[in-house]
């Protein structure tokens, strides 16, 4: 059990890391950002981790609705398991090509961007739907779908809230 | 059933940016001329792009005149945007290879220095901070970014002395300075001549002291719509950078058109850079270059390796 709540943890706190880089993006035309990313990334990772505290909030409501609590928290954590073979496989894409980065080429840089960060934000929403919805796959009792259906819905928009969010910071640095 | 090509061409939307139409400037004066905005959301519908139309109608006004300070702050947000663009796709340190290469075979064939390196329409300067801060070009190498519109030229200056960069920008003519630059630069604006304009902008360059033109644009190929849409769609975020971003890789010049108006000046011009090594892969940009015919052979011994991506120099 600890290990499968300390991977979605770590998996969680990557993408809101990565998504506080994104949300920042395009905001800031200095040459040398190095320090304004590394903000963006505390950023993203403290509010990923009110995320965190709010979709813990969801499954400990969850388990105290349910007629059998025991049986929901088993039934999370096989939910979890099975998320977390979606959700690795989505972030070890993504750190293979920031090792592809790595290559000191204009090309084969500027097509990490154009191939693959590209398309793999346009398909995180999709990517997150799909590992909830492997997660419940099986079959488990309605409180579990619903707190899965919660949690769904609280990390799909995260990344927009955290633009909206970076927006404010901007109105009120100009 | 045969269509007649000039029918065809007639008949096809006329595509216009947004950005080209909320500002206007006399080009004898460079001041700023007031913007009416039913007269652009008119053209807009005009031409049938009722979404750029339903943007420019969210704009603020004065007495129905474009409020140019809310203008000149979007446009800063959206070349901020762009800028992102050309950070992923690499392109300070593209135009930095291309250039040592070219100012190395201007060494080579002993040209006198120092070198003066002017962006035309540099927006907010991405491109000549980069070269200032990363490139490592000797002392005696002039960056200079010019554009008509004052904003973007404050924008710039105050992002250079903010990182101390040893380059500067000024709201002129790149055609009118006192000295002509060595190497004349640009990104993403060769699209917005059209016709005769690119013919008489081309033939602006053949100035005495100028030793060659890089022009970076969009590359016209069946991936350029979809993959603007894409890209803009997932990276921006103002509707305005969205829609001039699709709207610009579309109205991009093939080589064809962009090699007969350079190849009117004295230069020798070819593309350069348009596939991605030696695959049938188009790159986003094509590079067109224009070179004095005494430096091209220096010129291909300097590029090295990268000599293979140069197309005929004619």
């Amino acid at each position: 059990m600890i290990s499968t709540v300390i991977s979605l943890y770590v998996l969680a706190t990557l993408d809101a890391m990565f998504s506080g880089v994104c949300a920042a993006s395009g905001r800031d035309a200095r040459i040398d950002k190095r320090s304004y990313y590394v903000n963006a990334m505390i950023h993203g990772i403290g509010w990923g981790q009110v995320a965190c505290l709010v979709g813990l909030l969801i499954l400990t409501l969850a388990v105290y609705a349910s007629v059998d609590p025991g049986l929901a928290v088993e039934e999370m954590i096989q939910v979890g398991k099975r998320m977390i073979s979606v959700y690795q496989l989505y972030a070890a894409i993504i750190l293979l090509f920031f090792a592809v980065r790595a290559i000191p080429n204009v090309d084969i840089r500027s097509m990490t961007s154009t191939v693959a960060f590209g398309p793999l934000t346009l398909i995180r929403p999709a990517v997150i739907v799909f590992g909830i919805g492997w997660g419940l796959a099986p079959g488990v009792q309605s409180t579990v779908v619903v707190a899965g259906v919660l949690v769904a819905v609280l990390m799909v928009p995260f990344r927009i809230l955290l633009n909206r969010w970076f927006d404010l910071v901007e109105v009120n640095r100009l | 059933m045969e269509s007649d090509p000039g029918t065809l061409r007639a008949s096809r939307r006329e595509l216009l940016e947004i950005s080209d139409l909320v500002v206007d400037f006399d080009l004898e004066t460079m001041s700023r001329r007031p913007v009416n905005r039913a007269e652009v959301v008119e053209r807009l519908n005009g031409v049938g792009d009722r979404g750029a139309a339903r943007i420019v109608a969210a704009m603020p006004v004065n007495g129905g005149v474009l409020d140019p300070d809310v203008v000149d702050r979007l446009l800063i947000r959206v070349h901020c945007e762009m800028q992102r663009l050309s950070e992923e796709f690499q392109h300070g340190r593209r135009v930095a290879e291309f250039l040592h290469s070219l100012l190395a075979a201007f060494d080579q064939i002993g040209l006198s220095q120092p070198y003066r390196i002017v962006d035309i329409g540099c927006g907010t300067g991405y491109v000549i901070r980069w070269l200032a801060a990363r490139a490592g070009f000797r002392q005696d190498v002039e960056l200079i970014g010019v554009d008509f519109n004052e904003a973007l030229v404050r924008e710039a200056q105050r992002l250079s002395a903010a990182e101390q960069l040893g380059c500067r920008f000024e709201v002129i003519n790149a055609f009118d300075m006192a000295r002509p630059a060595t190497v004349y630069l640009s990104t993403g604006v060769l699209h917005h001549f059209r016709g005769q304009g690119l013919d008489e902008f081309m033939l602006q360059h053949d100035q005495p002291d100028t030793q060659a033109f890089v022009h970076y644009d969009f590359q016209p190929t069946p991936l350029a719509r979809p993959g603007a849409w894409a890209f803009h769609y997932i990276r921006m975020r103002e509707p305005l950078s969205r829609h001039d971003g699709v709207i610009s890789a579309r109205r991009a010049h093939n080589a064809a058109t962009l090699l007969e108006a350079a190849r009117q000046t004295s230069f020798a011009c070819g593309m350069y850079g348009t596939r991605v090594w030696k695959l049938p892969i188009p790159r986003v940009f094509h590079t067109l270059l224009g070179i004095r015919p005494e430096a091209v052979d220096a010129f291909r011994q300097t590029l090295g390796r990268r000599v293979g991506r140069l197309g005929q120099l004619a």
